[in-house]
């Protein structure tokens, strides 16, 4: 089996990952009804949901968007951040659970939704328009120490904090979520470290199809793990 | 009809017995209260189906569909242990950091929490 065969193996479960990880968070979300916990499988679902969005969007190609690969590597993260923001209003939802404060971020779950889809397509939209913006900063310094990296770093380490804290302090529901979470989290900042390595510092010398054939990997772990999370949540609705 | 609306009784019993009676019935319902108001504030954090499924897996317990308590069972204190238990296994701070209002509405009733 060629190598281009097994990136492309390896890009459709990553995306097949998430599209299935955000239907069962769709479906625990349904299970356990409106509810805080029902508003961190909310942020939940809008997060995962962001993440096969990224899949599609890698998928469709520079090519597709009349844009380089360096500013697809930039938009993509934007996404990132989006779907990584969502796990920390969800997260950080969750270890308050039962307080004021839970409650007003779950009231806010559906905007937060209408404004990350607002995000996503214009995302989609613009990169072409945008692209000599976009390559000021690809092209620049910070781009080469690998900021927007970095910027995932501290996300990542965020939303991990939260998720030590739920496994912590919330039985059975943080253990259920927390434990495969972290490990979701892990796999995507060893993602980005790799990408940091490679792309931006230029340490690893890989050909690009190889250094994207590795992150599939951690990007298959992390579908895995929010999937088994997920299922875990559905299932305190029949094991209670 | 007896004094206080208390349930007609036969000659057997004492005034004393009636007033156990009293005590016990007033007890129960308490019980019975916070139980459902313990449900009730589960069912906004877990989700209704998650709520009122750990609620029925306490024995002696029964809830109805809305999480209204119908019966606390023969040792009403034992069954609410038992049930903050079961929440706490379930969701560990998030109970405590939610029934305390609760409780402080009951200055009677003690649980180890």
């Amino acid at each position: 089996m060629s190598l281009d065969s097994i990136i492309s193996i390896g890009f459709y479960l990553s995306s097949l990952g998430f599209l299935i990880a955000t239907v069962i968070t769709l479906m625990a979300r349904s299970k356990v009804g409106a509810s805080g916990l029902g508003s961190v499988l909310s942020y939940l679902f809008i997060g995962t949901g962001t993440f096969f969005v990224i899949t599609i969007f890698q998928g469709l190609g520079g090519d597709f968007f009349g844009i380089s690969d360096e500013s697809m590597d930039i938009w993509w993260h934007i996404m990132f951040y989006l779907a990584m923001f969502s796990y920390y209003f969800g997260f950080k939802a969750l270890t308050k659970l039962g307080s004021d404060e839970a409650d007003l971020m779950g009231s806010k779950a559906k905007s937060w939704g209408i404004f990350s889809i607002i995000v996503l397509v214009v995302v989609f939209l613009i990169p072409g328009m945008a692209d000599s913006v976009v390559e000021m900063y690809s092209t620049s310094i910070l781009a080469g120490l690998g900021l927007h990296h970095f910027l995932a770093f501290a996300l990542a380490g965020t939303v991990g904090s939260y998720l030590m804290s739920a496994k912590k302090n919330l039985g059975q529901i943080g253990q259920a979520i927390a434990n495969p979470m972290i490990i979701a989290v892990l796999a995507l900042s060893i993602q980005h470290f790799w990408e940091l390595l490679f792309e931006s510092w230029k340490i690893v010398v890989v050909t690009s199809e190889v250094g994207e054939g590795i992150e599939k990997i951690f990007l298959i772990t992390a579908a895995t793990c929010v999937t088994v999370a997920a299922l875990r949540l559905k299932s305190l609705a029949k094991a209670s | 009809m007896q004094a206080g609306g208390f349930p007609p009784v036969d000659g057997c019993y004492t005034k004393r017995d009636r007033y156990s009676l009293f005590i016990r019935m007033e007890e129960t319902a308490q019980y019975t209260a916070l139980i459902t108001e313990i449900i009730k504030k589960q069912s906004v954090i877990l989700g209704p189906e998650i709520a009122i499924l750990k609620a029925r897996s306490v024995s002696g317990l029964q809830v109805d569909n809305d999480g209204k308590v119908t019966s606390v069972g023969d040792n009403p204190k034992e069954t609410l242990q038992n049930l903050v238990d079961q929440y706490v296994e379930l969701s560990g701070q998030i109970v405590k950091n939610a029934l305390g209002s609760i409780f402080a509405k009951y200055p009677n009733i003690e649980i180890n929490k």
